[in-house]
């Protein structure tokens, strides 16, 4: 293992220390701006002499920003397979991309607040995350880093059409604004689909984190702007940050009705029975541990005594990721190894 | 963990697919998530702009890219351009087709330094002094 990726097993995610506003509901927000060097063909479409110059100058600008100067500096065709799933599972670079790790590179900022990618489906992916709805200020940090990178670098950009990316969905701004949300309180209520579906047609774009079709492991929801062109950066960051404020404010109602219902010994119940599984288990599926830990969640989040905090329960839902567990173990592990290997380390933490 | 579309390797890749806004994981091996991933659009709206380039005949000089080569038939497969030039290339077909899925067809946000001097410029000329003042503004942030 590369003693970088090494470090960042080590070091804090600052987002999972559930330090922000309102983290109890948002785990993390995020902000991403997508740029293209104007004078290369975009990297789907440029040989790999292209991408190679791309990430060269990517590199170099990063070294001479501010915020960057001390950063990792990751190619992704020196990593192994598993050390992509790695960086894929922090969302540090996308798994769309994980066939061709060739001539891709990422840059991570001190406790993996800012970001770059390099050469996926854009040159470049600028990207702000942190703990809590903090759009706003992340907004901010992002767009010092987008003016510095813009000073060593000439972006794609036209008058009308605004940064130009690969998909012209993502031209204008080239902003994605989004919020990581944990919604238990709605699900359990049976509310999430009418909430996913008037989010979008406030153009949001609205979907579950983990799982597959329509069912939602962990009740962890994306929200984030679903259009990028025609509105200003802060316009979108102030109408993501509205929107999301909104499910806020219905994900404490809901709680706060289940709580105090008739359905209260239903909650208790299930909370306790995801505290008896988890620190006894034995051996258990990621989809089995992001349920419980879902339910132990909302359990801190209605302030009830709980044997683990906030912090060391964020952490779990990334370290329990199968590319994390092989991290942590060294070496290559199989999928029933994996099972028990996620279960000492959840036990351990209750 | 076997692959789950052909039960046969064992599976290497975890692969994020949005359908219906909501987002899959599957575990595949390497053979299958390529094909997933062909079969696939990345999101509603790329799909959305895919739809619409694909009910669209090219112009006399809209079909193919004079820098990079790309052709109208691949952008409207892939709902990918090639490079910056492929915006004026096809403008009058991403021109309508932007127009419909962002529901604008004018950037209005940030613009790079050397364009914020350029805007600065153009208002000062015209006396705009409160643009003016804004743009300046925008230039000294650090």
């Amino acid at each position: 293992m590369s003693f970088q990726l090494q470090n960042l097993l080590k070091l804090k995610m600052n987002w999972a220390t559930a330090s922000g506003p309102t983290h109890e509901t948002v785990l993390s927000s995020r902000v991403r701006l997508a740029r293209n060097l104007a004078r290369l063909p975009f990297p789907s479409h440029g040989s790999p002499r292209h991408a190679a110059a791309a990430l060269e100058d990517a590199f170099a600008a990063g070294r001479r920003s501010r915020p960057l100067a001390k950063a990792a500096y990751l190619r992704l065709d020196e990593l192994e397979p598993t050390e992509h799933l790695f960086l894929a599972e922090r969302r540090l670079i996308s798994p769309a991309l994980l066939q061709n790790p060739k001539q891709r590179g990422v840059i991570v900022g001190e406790r993996e607040i800012l970001s770059v990618m390099v050469n996926e489906e854009d040159h470049l992916r600028l990207q702000a995350v942190d703990s809590g709805l903090c759009l706003p200020s992340l907004w901010q940090r992002l767009s010092a880093l987008d003016a510095e990178f813009g000073r060593s670098l000439e972006f794609a950009y036209d008058r009308r059409w605004g940064y130009l990316t690969s998909c012209p969905t993502n031209a204008g701004t080239g902003m994605r604004v989004s919020a990581l949300l944990h919604l238990p309180g709605l699900a359990i209520a049976g509310m999430i689909n009418p909430i996913l579906k008037g989010l979008q047609k406030i153009g949001m774009t609205a979907r579950g984190m983990y799982g597959e079709g329509t069912k939602v492991l962990g009740d962890f929801y994306q929200v984030s702007n679903a259009t990028t062109l025609g509105r200003s950066e802060e316009d979108f960051v102030q109408r993501v940050s509205g929107a999301v404020l909104g499910v806020v404010e219905r994900e404490r109602e809901a709680q706060r009705a289940l709580s105090e219902g008739a359905r209260r010994i239903e909650i208790e119940d299930l909370v306790h029975r995801a505290i008896g599984i988890l620190s006894h288990a034995r051996s258990i599926s990621f989809e089995e541990g992001m349920q419980h830990l879902s339910y132990v969640r909302l359990a801190l989040s209605l302030r009830w005594k709980m044997p683990i905090g906030w912090e060391a329960l964020n952490e779990l839902l990334v370290l329990a990721q199968p590319a994390h567990l092989q991290m942590r173990a060294g070496r290559a592990v199989a999928s029933a190894e994996r099972r028990v290997l996620r279960a000492d380390m959840i036990r351990a933490a209750f | 963990m076997l692959c789950s579309r052909c039960q046969r390797n064992e599976s290497e890749v975890l692969l994020k697919q949005i359908a219906e806004n909501y987002v899959s994981q599957t575990a595949l091996c390497r053979a299958c998530a390529e094909k997933a991933l062909a079969e696939q659009h990345e999101s509603v709206l790329t799909g959305l702009l895919a739809d619409i380039l694909s009910t669209r005949r090219p112009g006399p000089r809209e079909r193919a890219c004079p820098a990079c080569g790309l052709t109208f038939a691949r952008l409207r497969d892939s709902g990918r351009v090639g490079c910056a030039e492929c915006y004026s290339a096809f403008r009058e077909a991403l021109d309508d087709a932007l127009r419909r899925v962002h529901g604008a067809s004018k950037h209005t946000g940030l613009a790079p330094a050397a364009e914020t001097r350029r805007q600065l410029d153009d208002a000062i000329a015209r006396e705009d002094f409160e643009a003016a003042a804004r743009l300046r503004d925008r230039l000294r942030e650090p």
